[in-house]
């Protein structure tokens, strides 16, 4: 079969999409299909191991919906072929896909090491008042007097907080 | 102020030094690669003054530098210098460091993750290298939303450091375990169980003056504490191998080696930098085996010292034949200065 998109060469690629619950799909060429973007497979070898992990449908060249992050645009295959995720939400986004992979790599998918915990968050009332002593210094200097206001009572509570200890 | 590599650290005979690296990203940003010039601005911004308006002693200790700023020389230095990573290094525009003055500590910003807490010493210092950088990621985290799953731990751009972000390795100088061929069976066995065994500048670095960096691979489903525990482990056994191999040798042959090498280091005058990686290993088996009586920081000194960026940065652009030349003069004086 030729490719649908030159119409010269044999194609190689079946590109199936679904996009809002419409499934379209389009055969391609080598040359149109890396034109497309959907060439990086087997670049490199945490790309392999992605792909051999996905059941085989990216690595028999068969594009299954190309969804997009809605931080960061990203899509699946621009994951696998580069081996980089986007942003933190693609990570929710891709989660189905990513877990076999992160497993393999792994061996687990649980973290059990250190959490950004609220003991661990702790900002002092000294630290956070002498952050907004800072800023009210900074707000005066620039005579932006109403901010600095509820700066100042800010600071005040602080101190409140400290003397009740 | 001295440099990291100009202290005598534990386990010396052996260990170089010990590397704890913490990614970490913000919540909500799209990682580096996916950043334009202003997000990446607009990151540096946040990560300075989360450091630098801390109340903290960190905040007068670190200098926070832009890599527009540092000349092309001095930016390669740093890698010759173990401070920053080469990836770090081939991409500066929009990317800046906050970094100790003995250079120990340096918090890479826009690198392939927001931030990288990069904690370097040396000999072997599993614990107090991960302590500070433990400490360095808590005062962040006071002042910054890092990205955070509850199931896969802190979010990385690349998989493979998701979880806890950590990335701990341990550089060890192995020249007998190298000549017996035992080394590559080994890094075989420490490679089935989730460790990897690299060259002296890490990923895709061929090994010169044997020096090999020992890291831990798995960052999701295990504590930063067994983590580290289980380098240790890893890296004891390789002390104890190397040291049983020193003991074992024919000593006048490796007295021979040593003697011929300090020779050579101390009168020589153009010297190509191959050939100063495989004298400074043999030199440091000299010093570790007490064949020699010189300073024992003066190999990896020189190592350093006479890497090419690092000749160019004192005495500005050379040809390789001006370099080579530079370099026998450094390494002449450097031997000067330690003995």
């Amino acid at each position: 079969m030729l490719c649908q998109k030159c119409g010269k060469n044999t194609a190689t690629t079946h590109i199936r999409s679904v996009i809002n619950g419409i499934v379209s799909e389009k055969l391609l060429c080598a040359s149109c299909a890396s034109q497309e973007g959907y060439n990086k497979i087997g670049q490199n070898s945490l790309m392999d191991m992605l792909s051999s992990m996905l059941g085989g449908s990216l690595a028999e060249g068969t594009h299954i919906a190309e969804e997009k992050c809605d931080c960061c645009g990203a899509t699946f295959s621009k994951i696998a072929s580069t081996g980089k995720v986007g942003c933190p939400l693609c990570y929710d986004k891709f989660r189905k896909q990513l877990l076999p992979y992160l497993k393999r790599v792994h061996g687990g998918v649980d973290h059990i090491g250190k959490k950004p915990s609220k003991e661990q968050l702790i900002v002092t009332p000294t630290d956070k008042i002498s952050e907004l002593r800072k800023k009210l210094s900074l707000l005066v200097k620039n005579e932006r007097y109403e901010e600095a206001a509820v700066v100042r009572d800010e600071i005040k509570k602080y101190e409140g907080e400290q003397g009740n200890e | 102020m001295s440099n990291w590599y100009s202290v005598v650290g534990n386990e010396n005979d052996i260990v170089v030094s010990t590397r704890i690296r913490l990614a970490r990203n913000l919540k909500n940003t799209p990682f580096p690669s996916y950043m334009n010039e202003q997000d990446k601005k607009a990151l540096n911004e946040k990560v300075k003054n989360a450091v630098l308006n801390s109340d903290t002693p960190y905040a007068k200790a670190l200098k926070y530098i832009s890599m527009e700023d540092v000349p092309e020389n001095e930016i390669y230095a740093m890698v010759e210098r173990h401070i920053i990573s080469p990836d770090f290094a081939k991409k500066t525009e929009g990317r800046a460091v906050i970094i100790s003055e003995d250079e120990s500590i340096c918090v890479m910003i826009g690198e392939e993750d927001h931030i990288r807490i990069q904690v370097i010493l040396p000999g072997l210092a599993l614990n107090k290298a991960y302590e500070i950088a433990d400490s360095i990621d808590n005062l962040l985290a006071s002042k910054l939303e890092f990205a955070y799953d509850n199931q896969l731990g802190f979010l990385t751009e690349c998989p493979t450091n998701i979880g806890t972000g950590l990335r701990a390795s341990v550089m060890l100088h192995l020249p007998l375990l190298e000549s017996g061929s035992a080394i590559n069976e080994m890094a075989e066995t420490i490679g089935k169980i989730g460790f990897t065994v690299r060259g002296m500048y890490g990923e895709g670095s061929k090994s010169k003056a044997s020096l090999y960096q020992i890291s831990n691979q798995i960052t999701l489903g295990i504590t930063e504490k067994n983590a580290i525990e289980n380098l240790g482990v890893i890296v004891g056994q390789l002390i104890a191998r190397e040291r049983q191999e020193r003991n074992q040798c024919d000593k006048i042959k490796i007295e021979d080696m040593v003697y011929r090498a300090y020779g050579i280091l101390k009168n020589q005058r153009i010297l190509s930098s191959d050939e100063m990686m495989k004298l400074v290993s043999r030199l440091k088996i000299g010093v570790s085996m007490g064949i020699l009586s010189v300073d024992s920081v003066l190999p990896v000194k020189i190592l350093i010292e006479t890497q090419p960026y690092m000749l160019c940065r004192k005495c500005g652009e050379k040809t390789p034949q001006e370099r080579d030349i530079l370099r026998a003069e450094t390494v002449r004086n450097l031997i000067k200065e330690n003995v």
